[in-house]
């Protein structure tokens, strides 16, 4: 009797132990999980309240869903770069007055100053994997993100909100994208042939294009129109008398002027060029086409090629208004 | 000798015009609608006009797009050449190549500051390419001095200029990036008759001036001692040569982008082909070197459905044909 009530009391005792580390793991369970663009799995007991963020699409997503105030250290390009600076300036004063922190750039962040800001959660860009290790191995949690096709940016829109505790926004915003790619679709459903577009590279690489892959051939297909370029390839140089013999309708340059096209007389004979239709995406921190900002690029395109640029660029002012806020809008931030 | 000279000269007229037609001949245009260089050429001879559209576009494309770029790779060929076989004689290196006093970097660090602050291009490589060789040359002169202190200063130069231009990619955005290293690759598909105009006249001239010294190289790859025996200044004429070396390549440098080994390779081939006399050296540098880099710019643009940069072209054909004449030959570096 006695061994039988001992094992009875070693059975129980076995029993509230293993239901005490159930209960253990519960925290855990009840915090935030999201997978990263490398297929980790980035844990948050609550949601993050420093962040340090080196990867600029996802920055300025951050601004849009009303975290900027969570933002403890940026990469160091956005500072020194004027074509960033102008606008950040006006998202944040830390940025504006230079006193932010800046642990690294893009492309090589310093894991030192990031572990000495002591940040609840670090984002880097997806070839960062080497530095996230590092910052994990001490219990610094990283999202790697990629932003390189539409999926990814609407994923990582909504995990960075979930991590960041701004879900409802994230929500809105994307309502808003939706809404933006209805009225796209339903604009180029009314013409029988899709207009045919020659996308070049930012700082006179002319002829240096996209291929069939990335978001700018994205935000082309988007737009309703069909890119010159069938190579699978991202970027390809091309000789200028393959753009003579693709005869596009239309040029979209990323931020170089259309004289740069009108001035060359052998180009006479493309249509973009007959056509007066070599248009540039400028400025270009309004038309990026790693975040959902896609949607203005996109947009102008499709204005460009069906011949509603005006109706376009008020769409393109709304929502930047409602990605950023009236109050940034108000601020010159837009105009 | 006069019958192996006799080849040589046919050789320097023969080999860059075959190059240059077959250049012309080539390219994505014209093969939908069945038109050739040839069947344009008879257009022309039977006093046709271009009425048809095609024919047209094809005149369009022959004229102002692939004339200008054979012409700017022949003179950027023939520079670039040119300034190693200089340069290697008067400081008697056959590890000297026409990068040796800082242009390149120097240049490369003028144009990402043209890309950041929207400059120039051409211009701010020209400048910066020179100021970069007239560092080399104060940090360098040591009065009766070796030349190795110019080669060292140059390597610093180089390296300097190498540091600056890290600091400013560094601190450019991606897209930027992007450009300033594309730009450091070398590339020719920009070429057009305005490339040409910025950079045919300084080349022209200093290759002009080079070739009609290029006997007095003789003397000063033998030492100053003989520059003196035969009645000349060592002093002078070394810095004719350089100055019309680093003008060349800067002019390079500033049209195209920096093409790396050119200038090492080509003199070398032609070194091995024809002897070290430097009055055919010169010449040889600079016809078999347009050539050379004609038929490196076919490669880039017809190899594959894109370009690929001459730079890398450059590499790939011009080390295994090195290898080959160093293994069929010797260097002719005594």
């Amino acid at each position: 009797m006695r061994y039988l009530l001992t094992l009875t009391l070693i059975l129980l005792s076995a029993i509230s132990f293993h239901s005490c580390q159930s209960n253990s793991s519960t925290p855990s369970n009840s915090g935030i999980q999201v997978l990263d663009a490398s297929g980790t799995l980035v844990s948050l007991p609550v949601v993050a309240e420093k962040v340090i963020c080196l990867f600029e699409p996802i920055l300025d997503e951050l601004y849009m869903l009303g975290m900027g105030k969570k933002v403890q250290g940026i990469p160091l390009e956005i500072l020194s770069d004027a074509d960033y600076y102008q606008y950040y300036a006006k998202l944040d004063q830390r940025i504006f007055d230079k006193t932010i922190a800046t642990p690294g750039t893009e492309s090589s962040p310093n894991v030192e100053k990031i572990v000495s800001l002591k940040p609840d959660l670090v984002i880097l860009e997806s070839n960062q994997t080497k530095i996230a290790d590092r910052l994990r191995a001490i219990n610094i949690p990283v999202y790697l993100c990629i932003s390189q096709e539409y999926e990814n940016i609407i994923h990582e829109l909504k995990d960075i909100a979930l991590l960041t505790g701004a879900k409802a926004r994230a929500d809105s915003l994307i309502m808003k994208v939706e809404k933006e790619l209805n009225y796209i679709n339903e604009n180029k459903n009314h013409t029988k042939e899709p207009k045919r577009a020659y996308f070049t590279w930012a700082y006179g690489k002319i002829f240096s294009t996209i291929g069939q892959n990335g978001m700018m051939n994205t935000c082309l297909k988007l737009a309703g129109v069909k890119n010159v370029c069938n190579d699978p390839m991202y970027r390809v140089d091309i000789t200028p008398e393959r753009l003579i013999s693709w005869n596009p309708d239309l040029i979209i340059t990323w931020n170089d002027s259309a004289s740069k096209f009108y001035s060359r007389s052998e180009f006479q004979s493309i249509n973009a060029i007959k056509n007066r239709s070599v248009h540039n995406l400028l400025p270009m921190f309004f038309f990026n086409p790693h975040n959902i900002k896609a949607i203005c690029t996109a947009l102008r395109i499709n204005g460009i090629a069906y011949g509603n640029l005006l109706s376009a660029n008020g769409r393109i002012h709304d929502f930047l208004q409602f990605i950023y806020g009236e109050k940034l809008a108000n601020n010159g931030l837009i105009n | 000798m006069g019958y192996k000279i006799s080849w040589f000269y046919l050789s320097c007229v023969v080999v860059p015009v075959v190059m240059m037609v077959l250049a012309l001949s080539i390219g994505p245009a014209g093969q939908e609608d069945g038109i050739s260089l040839w069947t344009w050429i008879k257009y022309m001879l039977e006093g046709q006009e271009p009425n048809s559209k095609n024919i047209s576009i094809f005149t369009n494309i022959l004229l102002n797009i692939r004339l200008p770029r054979v012409l700017l790779a022949f003179l950027v060929g023939a520079s670039l050449a040119v300034s190693g076989t200089v340069l290697q004689s008067i400081f008697r290196n056959p590890l000297v190549d026409s990068y040796m006093l800082g242009i390149s970097s120097g240049a490369a660090f003028g144009v990402s500051l043209a890309i950041v602050f929207f400059w120039p291009l051409y211009l701010l490589a020209f400048i910066w390419g020179l100021i970069s060789v007239a560092l080399t040359y104060l940090v360098g002169y040591v009065r009766h001095g070796s030349m190795i202190a110019i080669v060292l200063s140059g390597m610093l130069i180089s390296g300097l200029f190498t540091a600056l231009l890290s600091v400013v990619q560094f601190i450019s955005n991606p897209y930027k990036l992007q450009a300033i290293i594309q730009w450091t690759v070398g590339n020719l598909n920009n070429a057009s008759w305005l490339e040409l105009k910025q950079a045919y006249l300084p080349i022209i001239l200093s290759l002009l001036i080079t070739y009609l010294f290029s006997w007095r190289l003789n003397a000063i790859s033998l030492g100053d001692e003989a520059v003196k025996a035969v009645g000349g200044n060592p002093i002078r004429d070394k810095i004719i040569f350089i100055l019309c070396s680093s003008i060349m390549t800067a002019s390079s440098v500033a049209a195209v982008g920096i093409i790396g080994m050119f200038g090492l390779l080509v003199p070398h081939i032609v070194r091995m082909l024809f002897g070290a006399d430097n009055r055919r050296l010169v010449l040889g540098s600079l016809c078999f070197g347009g050539a050379f880099l004609i038929l490196i710019d076919i490669c880039s643009r017809a190899w594959l459905q894109f370009e690929i940069p001459v730079g890398i072209i450059t590499i790939l054909l011009g080390v295994p044909f090195f290898i080959y004449l160093i293994k069929s030959k010797q260097l002719n570096w005594q």
